[in-house]
């Protein structure tokens, strides 16, 4: 009897030596995945303006056309916005007091933004996988998109880092440097539109960004309206690698749904491998692929309608996997795939 | 049938382990090779049977090099019941003793009544038919010998090698085990070489006793001239007294006590 | 009185011989494995009402050309292919599975000591990762460069462990490991440093049917009937070989021939076998012990036994992942892993007990 318990005893001690460990496994999940949205309060305490940013299209435009009265067209602000704060999606509050000169952008649409802006001399440091536009070419690369080199930015002295994921945030804070962590987009590209104008403002060039923004919002509409008045009906797919697609909850899935054509992975959340059967007998119209081998070779696929029809392609660019400026180009060059003898309804309203 | 060792060197590792053996065996008779542990007696058995290449010297067979025999061949002239059996457990003694046929059975064929019928001679010279459905998980040490017997019997080779047999058996057994090798060599004339720790047995059941000492080949021929004061003194270091049993004019030796 | 006895021991041991009642359980596993088969073409992410299903194949068989094309490409040209490769893939890993327990004498032994997965990875990551494109003409260049890189870090093994004539086993298995952890390492690292293609990866790593074809089953019999027949005709001497190397010599068997043909057939079937299907574990460490534990260790019978039912599990496998989420596939891979962990515990507690009955 005693000899039980004492085995008891001990199996529990062993057990309860582990469960110590669990915290910290706890503490150390990332929050990659979760479909929060990010709270975002641009506070000025100078009480000028006070800007609530949330998932209202369009927003942007009422708030134009309530400041444009003050504005003048040149670059630089006359209005001083400074000091203001952002809160990030740790939920940390970052201020800025002036606008910063050396920025280490470990993300390709905030690259590509702040070059749209003008001022790309200011990015120190980027990552591996930024090929757009060609002046970043010089930019030095410190690391790929998950294994940031953090020496290098050390080194690279910069007075704001911005990152996309929250995996580094407490080593370069240690560093004892400035981080703004705003999470990559998943789904609902409106907020692109956001994003620009708030390194429109902490560039202090909220004019021009507040027009990239205008023309952006501009070309959306006319692609809506465009495709509204078509009132075409088709079904597509899109292959990003091995057969996993884009379902719903993604930017892709948003950019379809503004195009008007109907997603044949409509039933799957984020991104996730479909079933060929499921292709087959779903029988998309077109088919967005990154090889078209995968799908013209495959005899599983040669009676589908977008096989045979012709209509398997590859995106002309790849605006439409960076939340930036490009974002709308991509929209864009995909409307001109999906409505080919529309081309030139699209190409009229540029 | 006769089996020659000629020259036989064999070194390890640089070491010295047999050095200018030379014996000549034929059939119907029984050899003990008897000598301390480490002086050499399973290193000659594993050199007439193949395992073991030597350094220099030849094994002839009927004045064929041994090495030119394959080793099918090989398996049917000479069997072998080694010293250490592991056998896996959940074979069951049938199925041990019938891979004994292996070199009769070619490459397609699984086997013939005729093979079955072998089978059962050898386990029933051997006392095993009662535990041939048996598992060899549930078998005693020394029917797990007997088995081991019967697998190297059911070679039908004239040459039999056992390295060994008795060390790990009680009274009874060695003398059954014994007794079957006295009759394979009366009835069947297979010529029996067996390594042994017990002098006054080797000198009951052996024909010539071979006697190692540090590898070299000390000294051969029958118990009665090999088995001497002497020659005990000398390759084991110590003293004995030796008497003669009157029953079958054999010898018994009995080690002084300090 | 001893004649008698004599018949009588022949009669009942004719089973040594020629097991009848295990060659009746390998024919009921192949009429299992057909029927399963069977089901599995039926069921899919796509609903094809039986009925219909029945009239496609009729009409097939009959050479009408069938209004539903739809169902026609779903049934012929994805799950007929499918389900046949599983069962293909599952066969050849029971069958080196069982095949390298017996070489090894060891019954942990998997389809992949010796290095074989780590090669096959390495090849489909660089193939995947490079600026090489995936098809060349008609040929699929993937599973070449898995085979490729299978079969060399093999041979490279096998070359390491091949001293002075003789194949050294344990050297064999140790020189797989080192092999198979540098593989797994430079695999690692083409991963990391090229993040857009990390998903097609570990699609590949972790296995899947999804892209199936007739010809992938073609090609992979080519490799799988061949080393089946060598493994089977050398399946008696395995069981010989159970009673260690020095033995099996004595008893005529030339061991060397053995070692080096088994492990040549066994390493060629599951290399051919992954290369078009990526890693799936557990089948070829599951499938001989199931066997082993209700038919024995006769290695006649458990190469065959164990060959049919890791491809039963195999097609149940790929069933569960490609209808478990509905519309999107689960990799075959996750599966067999997921279920065959505790499986093979529940085996391992349950066998303990059977041992020391």
């Amino acid at each position: 009897m005693t000899v039980l318990l004492i085995s008891f005893l001990k199996t529990l001690l062993y057990f309860s030596l582990f469960m110590i460990f669990i915290p910290f496994f706890v503490s150390c999940n990332f929050e990659e995945h979760t479909d929060k949205e990010p709270n975002k309060y641009i506070t000025d305490s100078l009480s000028l303006k006070t800007k609530v940013i949330n998932e209202e299209p369009g927003f942007f435009q009422e708030t134009i056309s309530e400041v444009s009265g003050e504005e003048s067209t040149v670059q630089e602000e006359i209005v001083n916005l400074y000091p203001f704060e952002i809160i990030d999606s740790s939920g940390e509050s970052i201020e800025f007091k002036k606008p910063p000169d050396r920025i280490v952008a470990f993300d390709a649409a905030a690259l590509e933004t702040i070059f749209t802006l003008g001022k790309g001399e200011k990015i120190v440091g980027t990552h591996d996988f930024v090929s757009y536009p060609p002046e970043a070419e010089n930019i030095i690369r410190v690391g790929g998109a998950f294994n940031m080199n953090i020496e290098a930015i050390i080194g690279l002295n910069p007075d704001l880092v911005f990152v996309f994921s929250d995996q580094n945030v407490g080593n370069l804070k240690n560093a004892g440097l400035k981080v703004l962590y705003i999470k990559s987009l998943n789904n609902d590209f409106s907020k692109i539109s956001d994003e620009i104008i708030m390194w429109g403002m902490i560039l202090n060039v909220e004019n021009k960004a507040k027009e990239i923004v205008l023309d952006f919002e501009k070309r959306l509409n006319n692609i809506e309206t465009t495709v509204k008045n078509l009132n075409i009906n088709q079904t597509i797919f899109q292959d990003v690698g091995d057969l996993w697609s884009p379902g719903r909850n993604t930017l892709m899935d948003d950019v379809f749904a503004l195009l008007n054509v109907s997603n044949i992975a409509l039933d799957v959340d984020g991104y996730a491998q479909i079933s060929r059967e499921i292709i087959v007998d779903r029988n998309p119209d077109l088919i967005i692929t990154l090889d078209r081998d995968t799908i013209t070779k495959d005899p599983a696929f040669n009676e589908i309608s977008a096989v045979q029809k012709n209509r398997v392609y590859i995106l002309p660019s790849n605006a439409l996997s960076i939340g930036g400026p490009r974002f709308i180009n991509g929209i864009e060059e995909l409307a001109l795939l999906i409505y080919p003898e529309n081309a030139d309804l699209f190409l009229k309203n540029n | 049938m006769v089996l020659e060792l000629k020259n036989i060197n064999l070194s390890y590792h640089d070491k010295l382990i047999l050095s200018d053996i030379n014996l000549k065996f034929s059939k119907g008779e029984i050899v003990g090779l008897v000598g301390q542990n480490g002086s050499g007696k399973t290193s000659i058995i594993n050199i007439i049977n193949g395992i073991q290449k030597p350094s220099s010297g030849i094994i002839l067979y009927n004045d064929k090099n041994i090495n030119r025999i394959s080793i099918k061949n090989r398996s049917k002239f000479i069997s072998v019941v080694p010293q250490k059996i592991n056998f896996p457990l959940d074979y069951r003694v049938i199925d041990l003793v019938f891979m004994g046929r292996n070199p009769y059975i070619d490459f397609f064929h699984i086997g013939t009544n005729k093979d079955l019928e072998i089978t059962y001679d050898v386990m029933k010279m051997t006392n095993i038919v009662e535990l041939s459905e048996k598992l060899i998980s549930d078998i005693s040490g020394g029917e797990l010998q007997r088995v081991s017997i019967a697998m190297a019997l059911n070679q039908r080779a004239p040459v039999l090698l056992l390295d060994e047999p008795t060390s790990n058996l009680d009274l009874v057994h060695q003398i059954l085990v014994l007794n079957l090798l006295k009759k394979l060599k009366t009835n069947h004339n297979i010529c029996v070489l067996l390594s042994m720790h017990d002098l006054t047995l080797a000198s009951k059941y052996c024909d010539r006793i071979v006697m190692l000492k540090n590898g070299v080949l000390f000294s051969e021929g029958s118990p009665e001239d090999i088995l001497t004061h002497q020659n005990i003194e000398n390759v084991f270091g110590i003293r004995v007294r030796i008497t003669n049993d009157p029953l079958d004019n054999s010898l018994i030796v009995i080690p002084e006590v300090m | 009185m001893i004649n008698i006895n004599k018949k009588i021991f022949i009669q009942s041991n004719k089973n040594y011989l020629y097991d009848k009642f295990k060659v009746y359980w390998i024919i009921f596993l192949c009429l299992l494995l057909l029927i399963i088969s069977g089901i599995s073409v039926c069921i899919g992410s796509v609903n094809i009402p039986v009925l219909d299903l029945i009239n496609i194949i009729y009409d097939k068989i009959l050479g009408n050309i069938n209004p539903n094309s739809n169902f026609d490409v779903i049934i012929f040209k994805i799950r007929i292919p499918r389900v046949l490769l599983a069962g293909v893939v599952g066969f050849a890993l029971g069958m080196s599975g069982s095949t390298y327990q017996g070489l090894f004498r060891n019954n942990l032994a998997d389809p992949y000591l010796i290095g074989v997965a780590s090669g096959a990875a390495l090849g489909a990551t660089i193939i995947i990762v490079s600026p090489i494109p995936l098809y060349f003409g008609v040929i699929n260049l993937l599973p070449l460069g898995a085979f490729l890189g299978s079969i060399l870090c093999v041979m490279l093994a096998y070359l390491i462990s091949y001293q002075s004539d003789s194949l050294t086993l344990t050297t064999l298995l140790l020189a797989g490991i080192a092999i198979s952890s540098v593989c797994g390492a430079i695999t690692a690292l083409l991963m990391l440093s090229s993040d857009p293609n990390i998903r097609p990866v570990l699609s590949w790593l972790f296995g899947s049917f999804t892209s199936a074809r007739m010809e992938h089953v073609l090609l992979v019999l080519i490799y799988i009937i061949p080393s089946f027949l060598f493994i089977l005709s050398f399946s008696k001497f395995i069981n010989i070989l159970q009673l260690g190397e020095d033995h099996a010599i004595l008893l005529g068997v030339n061991v060397e021939y053995v070692k080096k043909g088994l492990i040549i057939a066994a390493s060629l079937a599951t290399a051919g076998a992954v290369s078009f299907c990526g890693l799936i574990g557990f089948v070829g460490l599951i499938a001989p012990h199931m066997v082993r534990l209700i038919w024995g260790t006769d290695y006649r019978y458990l190469i065959p036994l164990s060959s049919i039912v890791g491809a039963i599990l195999l097609i149940l496998a790929d069933l569960v992942a490609r209808t478990i989420l509905g519309a999107s596939e689960l990799p075959v891979g996750l599966v067999t892993a997921f279920c065959g962990g505790p499986f093979f515990l529940f085996i391992l507690r349950y066998q303990r007990k059977y041992r020391f009955k």
